[in-house]
């Protein structure tokens, strides 16, 4: 038990220091570049809009649960969802090369947030796979979509 | 004052330090959490508070310049009016 107890004391620091180490390289990789993409004039506001809200959920600690609960309102085909979807398809058209450098940021938001939060994205992985909603299914670009659509719920 | 007691206080606190260090023996688990909040309480706020502090500067500094954007885009439009 004396063990155990030292093993969890430790992991509480490991993931602390994670989260200040996440913070930085934050600071120092993504804030430029986040900043680089709000000057830019193909950009429309809604994108930028993204950007901020990625580098803001790039620490955030609920946020795989949110994931998880907008594919599965994507899965029962809410039509609201669609409706931003749809919305979503006629940006990515539009200006394709803003939204690559957009996919960029979202890349780099993910590995900062694997990096201390593996746990929660485990538990939502969990709950992912285990809702009957996906049995039968295909799922495409469903969490990748699933980020951009949580801004509007 | 303490005419009344037989025994000093050295001798209290060796009981009393004697009688904690028998209920630690029979009960680790509360010794363990005690000790090692005690140890890493001071680190954990250290590192926390540099975390926080970043991550707020940084959000504040992202929302400002979204704003200045958006004011300026405002601007252009009027002015092409």
């Amino acid at each position: 038990m004396d063990f155990f107890l030292s093993f969890v004391a430790w992991f509480v620091l490991l993931i602390a220091s994670l989260y200040a180490w996440s913070a930085y390289e934050r600071r120092k990789e993504m804030l430029p570049k986040v900043l680089a993409y709000l000057s830019r004039n193909d950009a429309c506001t809604q994108q930028q809009e993204f950007a901020r809200y990625a580098f803001e959920d790039a620490l955030s600690i609920s946020w795989p649960l949110y994931l998880v609960k907008t594919s599965l309102l994507i899965a029962d085909r809410d039509p609201d969802i669609t409706r931003v979807t749809k919305q979503l398809d006629e940006l990515r058209d539009s200006n394709p090369e803003a939204d690559c450098e957009l996919d960029e940021i979202y890349s780099m938001m993910f590995r900062l947030n694997l990096r201390f939060n593996f746990i929660t994205h485990a538990i939502a992985f969990l709950c992912f796979k285990c809702s009957s909603r996906f049995r039968g299914q295909k799922m495409q670009n469903v969490l990748s979509r699933a980020y951009v659509e949580r801004t509007h719920c | 004052m303490f005419e009344f007691c037989d025994f000093s206080v050295n001798d209290s606190l060796h009981i009393l330090m004697d009688a904690t260090l028998n209920f630690y023996e029979r009960s680790p688990l509360v010794a363990c959490t005690g000790f090692l909040s005690v140890l890493c309480s001071i680190p954990l706020w250290f590192i926390l508070n540099f975390a926080v502090k970043i991550k707020n500067i940084d959000n504040e500094a992202v929302r400002i310049r979204l704003e200045h954007e958006f004011s300026m885009a405002s601007l252009k439009f009027h002015g092409d009016k």
